[in-house]
């Protein structure tokens, strides 16, 4: 996991529950904490400190996800206005995903591991397939919220299938609000 | 005054010190993370746009054609961006506007399958839509979202996201490409100057395939006039054979050949020569082209073609009679009646056409046949056609036979000099020697000249055979002054052809012979036809004149057959005249010969020529000659050509019968003053 997912974590973390609580999830996550945006670090130093944000908020992991994504996009969109900036609505942002987004964030991070996304449009609905080990399908849930705030839009989500439910791929099936 | 120590922070204010220090820290390591940041995506960008230069450089220059290098390109850059559609627009190069294509890279052609139907439909011109606007700036452009474009007219089909580029082709647009996704994408403007590179690079393989094109075009088509050349002549007759015997119906091949172009090259130069034949091209072309005679057939079934030099071939399909064919034939010679004119000059130039039906059988027989009809054409004199048929076959395998034997001949030294005598009518003393070639043919026996030498004409042979005569006879007379001394039957006079009298360094070839040989100028004579005077306006007259003041006799051959000009006599620095054998054969008949021959000897006494009289087979023709004012002669009535040893004989005999040192002017036999003046050198 590239280290500017734990920096935003942080500034989130910090932001809505200050130093102190970051400092104690590093202390139950038994990590150091040393994070560059620019660094790789395993996967499952994320998932502590989700674990341990879940236990300290007494809340379930997946939550925190959809949390930390729904409020890291607009820190995204301060950081890399100019992938927001070309459009009106979530739904023209997020099918640029596998064609500019993700091709942008490999070009800051060389080796990043972004997921592909297999979309299709069927009776307005956009469906979004995704397929990783990571199963993170929350953290993408919580990022369609968030763009939908950004564009002042809102959209309705709902997963027929789930990866962490035991299917072979999770789908997001996404309405947007007229 | 002592110096009181610094108090001891307290905590509160160490914590905020520290905390200052801390977020310094991470402000410092936010920008360091910045700075890196863009400098790997400008690292990475420049990676890639290598990486997609070098792959569309690979790709165009395996390309053959303008298509694939586009196609490649296209494909490349999609493969680069991500992007799912590219298409190329080119440029007609007549009306200057961007034409579609069916060069295109998509992705999912469900998803823009209309869109591809619109713009296969869509030409632009400068300025309109996207292809248009990189027309008229010649740049690179970039739309965010073409569906809030005011200026892109493919509205509505399932794109956004556009850029396109020129592909520049020497200083001109030669194509544009043009790449579409379904998003909205801001400019990206390093993207755009990678593509604009791109732009510049296949424009320079497309440079070359053009000019890989050209060479292939070069290969097929004459140099000069552009037309067809002998290849794919071929080709478009075995096509046509193909064709006219699936449809029952037939062609013909017309076979063209300038009359006596050859020599109208060797004397005005190739440059004239050279635009002469893109005159006749042309006019041909427009010919073969006019309504009138393209009305009785379906349309554009001509081919012409140009095999270099003066051979032009027309090749006519889907005939219904040989009748038509003729009439094309005569089309074509009425045409050329129009003198050409070229550097305030006109010239007449008259074709002599062989026509063979193409209905079955080979390319090359077919053309082969026409070629055979030609040279029939041709030696019933110049702007006549000819119809093949298998007679004709024939005496053109003979023809061909001929030319190969006679160039054998000339390898293996089968070719033989005779020399006739010319002798004074007044006593009969040797005042030179004819050289005339022959042929010792292994089969045939002695072949007359008149038997090869025409065919010799038709092509380079005649100069061969020239240089070889010029050489030997050379040789021989050096032999005979070298023998006989003052007796020796000298000057030797060798006949030139027309196109040896058009090289310009003839003088030079005639120098280094006699150089080569050590033979005099002044035992050295040449023949020349009234006829290759004419044919060669130009040239000969210095050359003449030149020839002359190394010492070299002149003598004009054939007088009173021809133009019989006065005004040529005046011209050139001739020294001798040869009255044509046929006044002599009618001289005893009564008519106007007689009157002829006087007035020739006449006139050319008052010149200061002397007067040759051919064909001399009696004594009473011998003293006719003498009695109209001729002074030397040439004929059986002497002697006949015959090899060396025979003028040798003679010598030998008169010799016997006169003292060494006999008078010029003798009653009777053979005495050895030649016709040299007081140049001789020996």
């Amino acid at each position: 996991m590239k280290g500017v997912v734990f920096n935003l974590l942080e500034q989130l973390v910090v932001r809505e529950h200050g130093e102190e609580t970051w400092d104690a999830l590093l202390d139950a996550s038994n990590l150091d904490g040393a994070y560059t945006s620019l660094g790789n670090y395993a996967d499952e130093d994320l998932m502590k400190l989700v674990g341990a944000a879940a236990d300290e908020l007494d809340t379930s992991p997946d939550h925190v996800v959809r949390w930390f994504g729904r409020n890291a996009l607009p820190l995204f969109a301060v950081r890399y206005p100019q992938l927001f900036e070309p459009h009106d609505s979530t739904r023209s942002f997020v099918l640029t995903l596998n064609e500019i987004i993700h091709p942008e964030v490999r070009k800051l991070y060389p080796g990043a591991d972004v997921p592909v996304f297999d979309f299709a449009t069927r009776d307005g609905v956009l469906v979004m397939r995704y397929r990783s080990p990571r199963k993170l399908c929350a953290l993408a849930e919580g990022l369609l919220h968030g763009a939908a705030d950004h564009y002042r839009e809102r959209l309705t989500i709902t997963q027929p299938q789930c990866m962490n439910l035991g299917d072979d791929r999770c789908v997001l099936e996404i309405t947007f609000a007229q | 005054m002592t110096q009181e120590p610094p108090a001891t922070p307290s905590v509160e204010r160490r914590t905020e010190r520290l905390e200052k220090r801390l977020e310094r820290a991470r402000l410092a390591r936010h920008e360091a993370e910045q700075i890196a940041e863009r400098t790997t995506r400008i690292l990475y960008d420049k990676q890639q746009e290598l990486v997609l230069l070098d792959a569309v450089v690979a790709v165009s220059n395996e390309s053959s054609t303008l298509e694939e290098a586009l196609q490649g390109t296209v494909d490349a850059v999609c493969a680069h961006t991500g992007w799912p559609v590219g298409h190329a627009y080119v440029r007609d190069p007549t009306s200057g506007d961007l034409e579609p294509t069916t060069i295109w890279h998509i992705e999912d052609s469900d998803r823009f399958g209309a869109f591809r139907r619109v713009t296969e439909q869509t030409s632009f011109s400068h300025g309109i839509g996207l292809p248009g606007r990189v027309l008229a700036t010649g740049r690179a452009a970039w739309i965010t979202d073409v569906t809030s474009d005011p200026n892109f007219p493919r509205r509505d089909l399932g794109v956004r996201g556009a850029f396109a580029f020129p592909i520049i082709v020497g200083s001109e647009i030669g194509a544009v490409l043009e790449y579409f996704t379904e998003a909205a994408v801001a400019p990206n403007p390093a993207l755009l100057q990678g593509m604009s590179q791109i732009g510049r690079q296949v424009g320079r393989v497309v440079e070359r395939i053009r000019a890989q094109e050209q060479i292939a075009h070069q290969a097929m088509h004459d140099g000069l006039t552009g037309l067809p050349n002998r290849f794919l002549f071929h080709d478009r007759v075995e096509l046509a054979l193909a064709r006219s015997q699936r449809r029952g119906t037939f062609g013909a091949v017309l076979f063209l050949d300038l009359d006596r172009f050859k020599v109208v090259n060797d004397t005005l130069g190739h440059t004239v020569g050279d635009e002469l034949l893109k005159d006749v091209s042309d006019r041909l072309a427009a010919t073969l082209r006019a309504s009138d005679t393209v009305a009785r057939f379906r349309g554009d079934e001509f081919t012409l073609a140009h095999f270099g030099g003066d051979e032009f071939v027309v090749l006519c399909e889907d005939l219904a009679s040989e009748e038509q064919t003729v009439r094309v034939a005569e089309r074509i010679q009425q045409a050329l009646l129009r003198p050409f004119s070229l550097r305030g000059e006109d010239y007449v130039v008259t074709a002599s056409i062989g026509i063979a039906l193409a209905s079955a059988g080979e390319a090359e027989g077919v053309v082969r046949d026409a070629e055979a009809a030609m040279y029939r054409a041709k030696e019933g004199g110049p702007g006549r056609w000819e119809l093949f048929d298998e007679a004709l076959r024939g005496r053109a395998l003979e023809r061909l036979g001929m030319e190969r034997a006679l160039r054998g001949a000339l390898e293996s030294g089968e070719l033989r000099l005779h020399y006739q005598p010319i002798v004074a009518l007044d006593g009969g003393s040797i005042q030179g020697v004819e050289a005339l070639v022959r042929w010792q043919h292994p089969e045939r026996g002695l072949v007359l000249p008149g038997e090869f030498i025409p065919i010799a004409e038709e092509s380079s042979l005649i100069l061969q055979i020239g240089a070889w005569t010029l050489r030997e006879a050379c040789e021989q007379a050096c032999r005979w002054r070298t023998r006989f001394g003052d007796r020796a039957p000298l000057p030797v006079s060798v006949n030139l052809s027309a196109r040896q009298l058009a090289q310009a360094e003839l003088p030079e070839i005639i120098r280094q012979v006699l150089a080569d040989t050590g033979l005099s100028a002044g035992d050295l004579a040449i023949e020349i036809t009234e006829t290759a005077l004419i044919e060669n306006s130009r040239v000969p007259a210095t050359s003449l004149v030149e020839l002359k003041s190394l010492g070299v006799t002149i003598l004009l051959d054939d007088f009173g057959t021809g133009y019989s000009s006065l005004s040529h006599l005046r011209r050139f620095p001739i020294d001798i005249l040869k009255i044509d054998r046929s006044f002599v054969m009618h001289l005893g008949a009564g008519g106007d010969d007689a009157a002829i021959v006087q007035a020739i000897a006449g006139m050319a006494h008052a010149l200061g020529l002397e007067v040759v009289t051919e064909g001399i087979e009696s004594l009473e023709q011998a003293g006719q000659a003498q009695a109209l004012g001729c002074g030397w002669a040439q004929g059986y009535y002497f002697a006949r050509p015959g090899p060396p040893a025979t003028i040798e004989s003679l010598i030998h005999a008169s010799s016997r019968t006169r003292p060494p040192a006999a008078p010029a002017i003798v009653t009777s036999g053979v005495v050895q003053r030649g016709l040299q003046r007081s140049t001789d050198g020996l």
